[in-house]
C-alpha cells in the first residue's frame, strides 16, 4: 500500500467521510497514508474544516416578537384547556 | 448541541406544567431553524410560516403523549418535515418551476477536474492546480461579516436537501443521527448531502479568497 494507492482526486470525494469517521478501517489507512505524503490533501483538508468553521458562524434570525406571543397565545390556551 | 437527556426531560416536564417560560425559550431555540427547513420544502414565506405554526400547535397538543423515544428536537423536526412536505407536494403542483425539483447534481465530481493532471499524464489525477491556503488566515478575516454573507448566498444556491443538511449539520451543529432522523435520510445518503454541500461551499470560499487576498 503506499501513497499511489489514491489518487487525489478520489481523495477529496473522501474527505467528508474521513473527517466524519465513516470511513472502513482499510480505506481510512489508505487515505492517511496518502495524507502523510501529499501536503495538497492535507491543505483540501484544512479547506473543508475552515468551511465547517465559518459555516458555523451563520446565525439564525430571531423569531419575529409578534409570531412569538401568538404562539404563547396558543401555548397557555391548549396547556389551561383541552391537553 | 443541545437538547438531548436530562435537559429534555426538565423541558417536557416544564412544557407539560404549562411553563411559558420554557416554551419560549424552546420556540427561541428551534424557531428560525425551523422556518428555514420548511422553507426549504415549500418555497413560499407565507406558507413556511404557517407550516411552522402548525408544527407548534400539533407539539402543545401532543406534548402528554411524547415517549421520548427520539429526542424533543428530532420529535419536533420529524413533525415538520412530514409536514412541510405534505404541503411542499401541493404547492408543486401549481409552481412547476419550484426549487424544489432541484434535487439532481448529485453525482459527478465536487472539485473541477480541471484542477487534477489529466488521464494521459503519469501523475493522473493528482493536483495540477493545488488548494489555495486561505484556511491560514486569521481567524477575524476569515469570519469577517463579506464571508459569512457569501456562505450564506453560496448554501441559498444549493439543492434542497444539500441545504437541509448542511444547516442542521453545520450552522446548528445538530450531529450526523439527529439529522438522519429529523430529515428521514439514511447514514450514507446523509454524507453525501453533507458532502456535496461543503464541497461547492469550498469552492466559492477559495475562489473568493483567491480574488481578494494575497497570501
Amino acid at each position: 500500500m503506499s501513497y499511489e494507492d489514491l489518487p487525489c482526486a478520489d481523495f477529496v470525494e473522501l474527505a467528508t467521510e474521513y473527517l466524519e469517521g465513516s470511513l472502513p478501517v482499510e480505506q481510512r489507512l489508505i487515505v492517511e497514508r496518502h495524507l502523510a505524503f501529499c501536503s495538497p490533501c492535507v491543505d483540501y483538508l484544512e479547506q473543508m474544516r475552515a468551511v465547517i468553521r465559518v459555516t458555523g458562524s451563520l446565525r439564525e434570525e430571531d423569531v419575529p416578537e409578534p409570531v412569538m406571543d401568538s404562539l404563547i397565545d396558543a401555548f397557555r390556551a391548549i396547556s389551561g384547556h383541552d391537553r | 448541541m443541545d437538547g438531548t437527556g436530562c435537559s429534555d426531560e426538565r423541558m417536557i416536564a416544564a412544557l407539560r406544567s404549562g411553563d411559558e417560560t420554557a416554551f419560549r425559550a424552546l420556540v427561541k431555540r428551534h424557531g428560525a431553524t425551523m422556518r428555514r427547513v420548511a422553507y426549504s420544502f415549500v418555497s413560499d414565506e407565507a406558507v413556511a410560516d404557517e407550516v411552522v405554526q402548525e408544527t407548534w400547535l400539533a407539539v402543545i397538543r401532543g406534548l402528554d403523549g411524547f415517549e421520548g423515544r427520539s429526542s424533543l428536537k428530532t420529535w419536533i423536526f420529524s413533525i415538520l418535515v412530514r409536514r412541510a412536505q405534505t404541503r411542499g407536494a401541493r404547492e408543486r403542483r401549481t409552481t412547476p418551476f419550484s426549487s424544489l425539483t432541484r434535487t439532481g447534481d448529485d453525482d459527478g465530481p465536487t472539485v473541477d477536474p480541471d484542477r487534477f493532471l489529466p488521464a494521459d499524464h503519469c501523475a493522473a489525477g493528482y493536483w495540477s492546480i493545488t488548494p489555495g491556503r486561505f484556511f491560514e488566515l486569521p481567524e477575524d478575516r476569515l469570519l469577517a461579516a463579506e464571508t459569512v454573507e457569501l456562505v450564506e448566498e453560496a448554501i441559498g444556491r444549493l439543492p434542497v436537501r444539500q441545504q437541509q443538511v448542511i444547516r442542521l449539520r453545520d450552522v446548528e451543529g445538530w450531529d450526523a443521527d439527529e439529522v438522519c432522523q429529523s430529515l428521514e435520510l439514511s447514514g450514507p445518503n446523509q454524507r453525501v448531502l453533507l458532502h456535496r454541500a461543503r464541497a461547492a461551499v469550498r469552492a466559492e470560499l477559495e475562489q473568493y479568497f483567491a480574488e481578494v487576498v494575497t497570501l
